[in-house]
């Protein structure tokens, strides 16, 4: 009886999914370009339903004020080194912005020791006018890398206040991704200065970086929390498939390279296995590739059907993926906005429209606004009037 | 015309034969770095992963990487033996030898360039440590040593 009830819920579940999908039909939004001309652009980040912050890999920051792009970038950015898929990378907003202008930016950096190498720092500055300042850097990955690649990048605030960055496996160095003395492949949890909060899972563990919070990572681009604030949403990408959704939790280790549903470049298997008692599995993956590059949960008003639906920018084929999510579960996936090309990041904007950057050397950013007045508030109402 | 044509033929498939025993090493040497390690961290591999890995490594890399090894290992040796084969008209060394040289070079080349190509990144995964680089160039110089072994065999 249980059983069958469970089957129920779940299936009514999946049909209120389906039917949400079917609402949200592409007449019921418009795109508008509120940018254009943009180098490389990687993170966003939203000051008001005004003003937009814009990172270019190339390292600029740009700022966009009702639309019309800023022709001088902010100033006091920090040198970033633009080589392979390094640069300047995310940019997050502190929760308590609007008291302390403080501003965090990810970028790939020159190792000061060793010139021929590059790391991932993360640098805190404050936004006055038409700059930054009182800049620091308070993160910086260990070891450097030679390969400017896989650098992760990602941040983003938890609940608490602490900061979640995300470092990539370095490309050369994917079986460091399991082992804790170093920063490859893992998410990172630290403080708003830069210090490592006590309660971190490995702060104890005797030759492990007190900052991580996850291993076992790849290439990680992705985060999000519920809007509960009680679960992290992860995605990393896979080599040749195995583009991976995972739920975070402390200490948790998922898996890369020693279980991964892709394969190598060339061809090799990577990993025969695909799970492995104690290395979690993903609630979604993809084979093959979508090169996921940003991750949003969508809060907004503007469009009802949309809500807790997480928004995946695609870099291959080019697309972004509308999840519908049920509790941890992933119950339907939407294709959406496929003539946009590469899409390298997604966010939510205070007036529930959303914001989407497409990747490139002419990148753009696009408002994804209402076509036609809000719909009625039940669903039913909704499916009589399509 | 006839002997033309089967002294063509002859070394068609010896630079064929030669290719295999090279990309054979390679897909090995790749199956045993990333199954070496696999053991190392305690994951279950048995004689029975081995032998499915080996195989979908020479399948794998051959024909389904991004660029299959085949391609680039058979660009590789020829464009070697092509300049061993200039280089053999005024400099009169053993064939065996100079061909081993020839295949070791090549291997070399490929694998210290690829990198430079793809911004650092070791797109052949056996290839990452210098060990690993060294057996690839050894490779090369077996499959160049087949190669000119047949030459050599053919000319006494």
């Amino acid at each position: 009886m249980t059983e069958n009830g469970s089957f129920l819920r779940r299936a009514a579940l999946l049909c209120a999914a389906f039917f949400a999908t079917l609402c949200a039909g592409a007449d019921d939004y418009r795109l508008q370009t509120l940018a254009e001309g943009l180098e490389h652009p990687w993170g966003v980040a939203v000051i008001s339903d005004r003003e937009v912050l814009v990172t270019e890999r190339v390292g600029r920051l740009r700022r966009v004020i009702d639309g019309v792009l800023q022709t001088q970038p902010i100033s006091g950015v920090p040198e970033v080194h633009f080589a392979g898929q390094g640069g300047l990378s995310d940019i997050v907003l502190h929760p308590q912005f609007s008291s302390n202008r403080l501003v965090y930016l990810s970028y790939a950096a020159v190792d000061a020791n060793h010139p021929k190498l590059t790391t991932l720092e993360v640098f805190r500055a404050r936004l006055a006018q038409d700059s930054l300042i009182d800049g620091e850097v308070i993160f910086r990955a260990t070891p450097s890398r030679k390969a400017p690649a896989h650098f992760g990048a990602k941040l983003m605030f938890l609940a608490d206040g602490t900061l979640l960055v995300t470092s990539g496996d370095g490309f050369n160095h994917r079986e460091r991704a399991q082992t804790l003395d170093n920063h490859y492949g893992k998410v990172l949890r630290i403080n708003d200065d830069g210090s490592v909060p006590s309660d971190n899972p490995f702060v104890d563990t005797r030759g492990a970086l007190p900052e991580i919070y996850s291993y076992g990572h790849r290439n990680l681009q992705g985060l999000a929390t519920s809007a509960d604030g009680t679960i992290i949403y992860q995605h990393e990408h896979g080599p040749k498939g195995g583009d991976e959704l995972n739920i975070l939790a402390p200490g948790n280790n998922y898996g890369w390279p020693a279980i991964t549903y892709g394969i190598d470049y060339s061809g090799a298997v990577i990993s025969p296995f695909t799970e492995r008692k104690g290395m979690q599995q993903p609630i979604k993956y993809w084979v093959p590739s979508i090169a996921p590059s940003a991750m949003a949960l969508y809060r907004g008003q503007l469009f009802p059907q949309w809500t807790g639906s997480l928004f995946i920018t695609a870099l291959v084929p080019g697309d972004v993926r509308r999840l519908s999510l049920v509790g941890r579960a992933v119950v339907a996936e939407e294709i959406l906005f496929q003539s946009l090309g590469r899409t390298r990041n997604v966010i939510g904007a205070p007036d529930g429209s959303l914001l989407l950057v497409t990747d490139g050397a002419d990148g753009r950013l696009i408002r994804v606004t209402r076509a036609l007045p809000p719909p009625p508030k039940t669903v039913s109402a909704q499916i009589l009037r399509k | 015309m006839l002997k033309r044509l089967v002294w063509f033929g002859q070394r068609l498939v010896w630079f064929g034969l030669s290719l295999l025993i090279l990309t054979s090493f390679y897909t090995a040497q790749t199956s045993t770095t990333n199954l070496y390690w696999l053991a190392s961290i305690g994951m279950p591999v048995d004689s029975g992963v081995v032998r499915a890995t080996l195989l979908a490594d020479w399948l794998g890399m051959n024909i389904h990487g991004e660029v299959p090894l085949s391609a680039l290992l058979g660009v590789t040796l020829l464009l070697a033996f092509a300049v061993t084969r200039v280089v053999t008209i005024w400099w009169v060394v053993e064939s065996r030898y100079i061909y081993a040289l020839a295949g070791a070079a090549g291997s070399a080349v490929l694998i210290f360039c690829m990198p430079l190509a793809l911004s650092d990144m070791e797109l052949i995964a056996g290839a990452r440590s210098l060990l690993g680089k060294l057996y690839l160039i050894a490779a090369g110089g077996v499959a160049g040593y087949f190669f000119g072994s047949q030459l050599t065999r053919q000319s006494e």
